[in-house]
């Protein structure tokens, strides 16, 4: 893991491209994290991904083109630096599990808000697993 | 008067006189006699006549036993002549077998003056033997002298046949009742007093004939019977109407209760006069029971079947509600994401626009949309638990309410808004309800959303949530409580039914309560309200205790090593550890005994199997050549390489519940 002073890059997938700006806008106004661009779909991410090297990759689910959760996997063996949190309107225990299995760093569920994934960011950049309330709730239901 | 005349006028001499007095005496004399034999031979012929009338037989016997006299219809009934009959001829008219005694008996009655009564066949005018029953009564003349038998004879065949016919139908009849044994008949006095017995008495009522003569007819009344006079009202009703019908509970001989078909019937001399009664009854005890039992299993009949009536209304409404839900939870799933995906953007542009220098009016305008938005994230909240399969919630598990409240506790806070508090009374030892967890959780969210719904206007306010087992019931109430507006009795009253809110649209989808009900009910328990305007809302899930043996683990108890190579994987299990109530740490220290490992090869290397993981329950993540290096006595468990994140969790469960077992 690699720590401050290097700021954490940040890479975001997601086809909805108001979700990508308010993200975006989010990031750049705190000091520790930087913008590693945007995806609107997950076919190509391991490629993106070896070219801009980022830290964190936040991941939709619901999208056209390839399965996350595969690209998810293909990622660590390609990418074992950029850890994946899943950001999802989708929030179902089997998906929460998909995802851990897959390789996934976190889940964050959209509706929990910005902060939410601020503090999802700092707890995996940490090394730890990350779950947004509305996720965790999901899961051990 | 008598005259005399002379030839010439002379005085009677003194021989005249004697003369003329003889001669007077003797005319008188005559006179006398002859008046006498005119009235006898009248009187004779007059007693002919009536004697000829009469339609009797009658006859005369001379002291000698010589038929001197027989009237009319003796000759017509013989079709004798008199001088046939008269003398000895009587006496062939007689039966053979009957005569010596007939005869015997009229020459004895005559032989002592005394009235004859006696019966023979004899020989009619048309050879047809026939019984006659003969009276004589002796006859004598003024001076005592005895002058015969005067008799009649009357012909009995007839009337004989009739009393033999008569007898032999009332044996018949006697003997018919005193066989009849499944019924008791019997007869009584006026009073009631019994006067007559046959078999059935026996069989039924258990008195022998001579202990039933002689008993009063109420004794077979029950003594409530008694006590109320129906022994009386039933023999007056039965003279008042001739027979009276009662189906009634009788004693039989030594108090034994039976149920007896019965009818009680006046009895009546030819004047119409009350002389008894005569009582039938039948023991009907077998039937009764099994009527009563039929009445008995075609009520439970009627009400099994309405009972499996409103059942099957109840289900077609529960699948009625379960299928709008479920068409419901499609719409809700995809409505909830698309919603969520605009707030996060929402959310993140109103945080950065509060953090930009605002004027005050746009500041407010912020804030105004970031409730909205709260307002949002509750819809949102709320689609996502109307999404769950319902069908889920239906099971038999069991919950530990204090494990499960460290688990749930902190998300149900946050769903209150600032300013409201938020109070808890739970128990602080172990109790258990058979609901599953997340049919508990989502039951509870609802309540307390609702709850915080009913504060949010006032801005402030308290809920409160209490779980404690009803000692009278025995079932446990977990409550959650508010000190809010409470509810109009129309909303009280429709507040269950799916779809009612009084909430705008848009925030509430009125299936919160409707919700919960199902939920609680599928876990055999139910939901009640307790609510009044100005008086708060008390909600109260009525949950059956669950049996100790029904515990499905959950019992977060002692010391958890975490130590893989995966640290993601390892922060992964170390929250699921720590949701279970396990002190997770992430390698053995400070001696303390672990109770649960889970680890890969890496263990291995780090480790070898120290005092402090000895015993352990062991999860190895990886293959057995890994297992076999591992030291120790503890149960070992392995998930594989890459095992699924609901196995690890399931194997974390089961570890929980094991060492609790061990620790118990």
């Amino acid at each position: 893991v690699r720590r401050a002073p290097r700021r954490v890059s940040i890479l975001c997938v997601d086809d909805n491209p108001e979700i990508i700006e308010a993200v975006r806008m989010m990031l750049e106004r705190r000091r520790d994290c930087e913008w590693a661009g945007s995806l609107e779909r997950a076919d190509d991410l391991v490629g993106f991904a070896r070219a801009r090297d980022p830290d964190i990759v936040l991941l939709d689910i619901d999208m056209p083109g390839r399965d996350p959760f595969d690209v998810v996997f293909d990622l660590a063996s390609h990418c074992p630096d950029a850890r994946v949190i899943m950001l999802s309107g989708h929030v179902r225990k089997d998906l929460v599990s998909r995802a851990i299995k897959a390789g996934a760093w976190g889940y964050v569920a959209k509706r929990d808000g910005g902060q939410a994934l601020l503090h999802a960011i700092e707890q995996v950049i940490a090394g730890e697993f990350a779950m947004s309330a509305e996720a965790g709730l999901s899961y051990a239901l | 008067m008598l005259s005399t005349y002379y030839h010439e006028p002379r005085t009677p001499g003194e021989r005249d006189l004697r003369i003329l007095d003889l001669i007077a005496r003797q005319a008188a004399d005559w006179i006398g006699r002859t008046h006498a034999e005119t009235a006898l031979r009248e009187s004779e012929t007059k007693f002919r006549t009536l004697a000829d009338a009469s339609t009797a037989v009658i006859w005369f016997l001379d002291p000698g036993g010589n038929c001197r006299y027989v009237n009319r219809p003796y000759l017509d009934f013989f079709g004798k002549s008199e001088e046939e009959v008269y003398g000895e001829g009587w006496r062939p008219l007689v039966h053979p077998d009957d005569a010596p005694a007939y005869i015997a008996e009229t020459l004895d009655s005559i032989r002592e003056r005394r009235p004859l009564h006696c019966r023979a066949r004899v020989r009619r005018h048309d050879q047809e033997w026939r019984w006659i029953e003969s009276h004589a009564l002796p006859h004598f003349g003024e001076n005592g002298r005895y002058l015969g038998h005067v008799g009649n004879s009357v012909d009995i065949s007839d009337s004989l046949e009739a009393s033999a016919v008569l007898r032999d139908s009332e044996e018949r009849y006697r003997s018919l009742i005193s066989q009849v044994k499944d019924y008791a008949i019997f007869s009584t006095d006026e009073r009631g007093v019994v006067t007559s017995w046959n078999e059935g008495c026996q069989y039924v009522l258990g008195y022998p004939q001579q202990d039933f003569i002689g008993l009063d007819f109420g004794e077979l009344f029950t003594p409530e019977d008694r006590a109320e006079g129906i022994p009386i009202t039933e023999l007056r009703q039965a003279a008042e109407a001739g027979t009276t019908r009662n189906d009634r509970w009788m004693t039989a001989r030594g108090g034994r209760r039976f149920f007896a078909m019965g009818a009680t019937s006046s009895l009546q001399d030819s004047a119409g006069r009350l002389i008894g009664f005569s009582t039938l009854m039948r023991d009907l005890t077998q039937m009764k029971i099994s009527q009563d039992e039929l009445v008995q299993h075609g009520a439970s009949l009627e009400r099994l079947v309405t009972e499996r009536t409103d059942e099957l209304e109840k289900t077609t409404e529960r699948l009625r509600l379960s299928e709008r839900m479920a068409s419901l939870g499609t719409l809700s799933a995809g409505l909830g994401h698309d919603l969520g995906n605009l707030l996060l953007p929402l959310d993140v542009r109103l945080q950065l626009l509060l953090q930009a220098d605002l004027p005050l009016e746009a500041r407010e305008h912020v804030i105004g949309i970031q409730r909205c938005l709260e307002y949002l994230q509750r819809l949102s909240n709320g689609l996502r638990l109307l999404a769950t399969d319902p069908r889920r919630t239906a099971s038999t598990e069991t919950t530990e309410i204090c494990a499960w409240w460290n688990d749930v506790g902190i998300l149900l806070k946050n769903v209150l808004p600032s300013g409201i508090t938020f109070d808890q009374d739970l128990p602080t030892s172990e109790l258990w309800v058979t609901i599953d967890r997340a049919g508990l959780t989502q039951a509870v969210f609802n309540l307390v959303q609702n709850a915080a719904d009913a504060l949010k206007e006032r801005g402030a306010g308290r809920v409160r949530i209490s779980a404690e087992k009803d000692p009278r019931t025995g079932s446990v109430v977990v409550r959650v409580a508010d000190d809010g507006p409470g509810m109009t009795e129309e909303t009280l009253h429709r507040c269950m039914e799916p779809y009612f809110s009084t909430k705008a649209r848009g925030i509430s989808t009125g299936m919160g309560l409707a919700l919960v009900h199902g939920l609680v009910t599928a876990a055999g328990g139910r939901l009640e309200i307790d609510s009044a305007a100005g008086r708060g809302t008390r909600m109260s899930l009525i949950l059956p205790e669950a049996p100790l043996e029904e515990h499905d683990g959950y019992r977060p108890r002692g010391v958890a090593i975490v130590d893989l190579k995966d640290a993601r994987l390892g922060s992964f299990i170390s929250g699921e550890a720590r949701l279970l109530g396990f002190d997770v740490r992430k390698s053995v220290n400070n001696g303390c005994e672990a109770q649960l490992v889970v680890t890969d090869e890496h263990f291995v290397r780090n480790h070898t199997a120290g005092s402090g993981t000895r015993d352990s329950y062991l999860i190895v993540l990886g293959g057995p050549v890994t297992v076999r290096s591992v030291a120790g006595s503890g149960e070992i468990v392995v998930l594989g390489r890459r095992p699924e994140p609901e196995t690890i969790s399931q194997a974390l469960r089961t570890a929980a519940e094991k060492i609790d077992a061990i620790r118990v």
